[in-house]
């Protein structure tokens, strides 16, 4: 019963990761680059985080362990400009790109048990260090 | 022709070319490749034909160590094991034969390519009616399509389930060889023959007789010109021990090893795979089918041997265990089926009618699918059920250690022999194996889009006893390993024991490492070969 009601709480947790995942060449229809560092990003999750990723307080949550984890990772500016690189690349899609190359590079993290990409878990951090500004 | 012990004369002597000690997998394929030659051959058994609980009682044994199932994990009756036998046929990976400095202890004195015709051979003694194809072969036949996942992580593994069992529809060797061995000239079967004692010439260099017993006192002396051993991993040891401990020494064990480097196929669930929506395809690629001749075939992964020598990792694959989606309106259908067949209404029958109105698409194209497949629908698969979920399940293979081991009991059987002692250990190095390879399995799932992986807690606690995720699979493997050197085994590369001219070991206490295959075929291909070699001494 514990593992199933597990399952069920990530469910949200899936659907979000599994949108963010989705088409890149939806993401580059976009056409959003990060013209303004990390608050381009931030922006862009505020803006779309909702409609893209579903269910941003399950995300934070996650985001908040994994910092837990982590704790050298929760400089929020940090993290902003890590995952929003050059800025030569429109933002979801090189998210898309980042989380990708994770999986290919197998540089996974576990939290909970469950196995997520660099990239996923940090966008979970900035979530949350949004979430608490 | 089928004589049994209890029914025999009182001090029967018995004199032949090859007494073959055990009627399981081993020696019975080791007999019927003897049969109709000219060579005489004795095969005793411990049991009858069928269970016996008295019989079967004589593998009782003391544990010291996680725990062994002395009497559930083997049988003592004509076929041996294989009464309880799954059925799956892999050969062991040609990295399993390697000295890995990784592993310690790693090394046969064999390789694969020695083993490969006798695995050719193994295949008819399993009941298959044609050779195997190529793995390549039996994908592209299945249209299966998984070189989409990383090949220098992961590699497709297949399991070929052996015709001789499922024909049967039992898994039992002993009905499916009884005919041929019971009518051979030259091959005579003695049932309810237990071992009792080895006596040795003085020297230690040659078995001179063997005393066997009855439970019901009836016992008879054999007296051959080689003595095969083929009792299964825990009892192979077992005898050299009595042997040893009745002859004041020898007997493979004057480096103290036999029993030792006791392993298993380390087996168990080590995560859930999950998608948010239903798996599309997947079942299609990685499941238990309908393959080539009607055989069936078990699909799964294995870790590739480049990550295993990249991260000092020992062999293990994983298959997948669908388990079906129960919003679905099709398990909702087959909970009321079932319910039916016992006479009854299905419980929340009301719910249960609405979920197949509402998912009457799944239902209908299921419905289809069973109707019209003819690779995907075979029994212990998923056949193609709405699922969102899979168990991971793992094997993986056990590391050896000579702490790990077999010894002889205090306690005495009702045949007055001292049972046996299992200390049996699994090592973290299984644990760093299934993490390793289970968080690869996730990041490809993820990757390829197929779903999300949820780690079990035992591959990442070291608190967590290992053996209560991977507990006892009874495949008992090691305590006799073949090495060419006798400091660091029991039998040589012709699985004769070190010292001894005529006493050999057949079965799986011979393996110097276990893989992750299971190991009855690969038990037969080394009787099979032990046949041959027993064949040119005459």
């Amino acid at each position: 019963m514990n593992q199933q009601a597990s399952l069920m709480a990530r469910r949200g947790v899936l659907r979000g990761l599994a949108a963010l995942l989705g088409a890149a060449s939806f993401a580059s229809s976009f056409g959003l680059r990060v013209r303004e560092g990390e608050a381009g990003l931030e922006d862009w999750l505020r803006r779309f985080g909702d409609d893209l990723l579903g269910d941003l307080a399950a995300l934070g949550r996650f985001g908040a362990i994994y910092l837990s984890e982590h704790p050298n990772e929760g400089d929020r500016g940090s993290l902003s400009r890590q995952l929003a690189g050059d800025g030569s690349t429109p933002v979801r899609l090189g998210l898309v790109e980042g989380i990708a190359r994770d999986w290919r590079e197998h540089d996974v993290v576990v939290v909970e048990g469950w196995v997520y990409a660099r990239t996923e878990a940090r966008i979970c951090a900035l979530l949350h260090l949004m979430s608490r500004a | 022709m089928i004589q049994d012990l209890r029914e025999s004369s009182p001090g029967t002597a018995i004199s032949t070319d090859i007494c073959l000690i055990g009627a399981g997998a081993a020696g019975i394929t080791i007999a019927q490749e003897l049969a109709n030659t000219s060579l005489q051959v004795l095969l005793v058994e411990g049991g009858g034909l069928q269970y016996e609980i008295d019989s079967q009682a004589l593998y009782a044994g003391e544990n010291v160590g996680a725990p062994i199932l002395f009497q559930a994990g083997r049988l003592r009756f004509f076929g041996g094991s294989t009464n309880h036998w799954g059925s799956r046929c892999a050969r062991l990976d040609p990295i399993d034969f390697r000295r890995r400095e990784w592993v310690p202890h790693s090394g046969w004195p064999i390789e694969r390519a020695d083993l490969d015709p006798y695995y050719a051979r193994a295949q008819g003694v399993a009941g298959f009616t044609s050779p195997w194809l190529s793995d390549e072969q039996t994908l592209s036949y299945l249209g299966v399509d998984l070189p989409k996942v990383n090949p220098d992580w992961l590699n497709p593994f297949l399991w070929r389930w052996a015709p001789v069992a499922q024909d049967l529809g039992v898994r039992n060797w002993g009905r499916a060889y009884r005919k041929l061995l019971g009518e051979s000239q030259n091959v005579k079967v003695l049932l309810h023959a237990n071992f009792k004692a080895f006596a040795a010439e003085e020297d230690r260099s040659r078995v001179r007789s063997m005393t066997v017993s009855s439970l019901n006192g009836n016992s008879a002396t054999i007296s051959a010109k080689h003595y095969v051993i083929c009792c299964g991993g825990i009892e192979n040891a077992r005898l050299l021990l009595l042997g040893a401990a009745q002859n004041s020494g020898g007997f493979g064990n004057q480096n103290d090893l036999v029993g030792r480097y006791f392993i298993q196929n380390a087996h168990g669930e080590s995560g859930l795979l999950v998608s948010a929506e239903r798996f599309s395809g997947l079942q299609d690629q990685i499941d238990i089918m309908v393959g080539p001749d009607g055989h069936t075939v078990e699909v799964g992964l294995a870790l590739s041997a480049k990550v295993q020598e990249e991260q000092g990792l020992l062999n293990c694959s994983a298959m997948l265990q669908f388990q079906g989606d129960e919003e679905s309106g099709v398990i909702a259908a087959q909970d009321i089926w079932r319910s039916l067949l016992t006479g009854r209404w299905a419980d929340d029958m009301g719910v249960k009618v609405a979920r197949i109105a509402a998912d009457a698409g799944s239902f209908a194209r299921t419905l289809k699918y069973r109707l019209s497949s003819g690779h995907h629908i075979q029994m212990g698969g998923s056949a193609n059920l709405p699922s969102r979920s899979a168990i991971i399940v793992l094997n993986v293979e056990q590391a050896p250690d000579p702490q790990s081991r077999i010894s002889l009991s205090t306690e005495k059987d009702a045949l007055g022999l001292q049972q046996v002692k299992a200390d049996w250990r699994l090592g973290e190095a299984e644990r760093k194996t299934s993490a390793v390879f289970t968080k690869l399995l996730a990041a490809e799932f993820a990757r390829l889009g197929i779903g999300r992986c949820q780690l079990y807690p035992w591959l990442q606690d070291s608190s967590i006893a290992l053996t209560s995720y991977m507990p006892d699979y009874m495949h008992y493997l090691g305590t006799t390993r073949m090495t060419d050197d006798a400091r660091e085994g029991v039998v040589d590369r012709n699985c004769a024991v070190h010292g001894m001219k005529n006493l050999y070991v057949a079965g799986s206490s011979v393996f110097t490492t276990a893989g992750h295959a299971h190991p009855t075929f690969t038990i037969v291909a080394l009787a099979l070969r032990l046949a041959d070699h027993l064949k040119s001494l005459g």
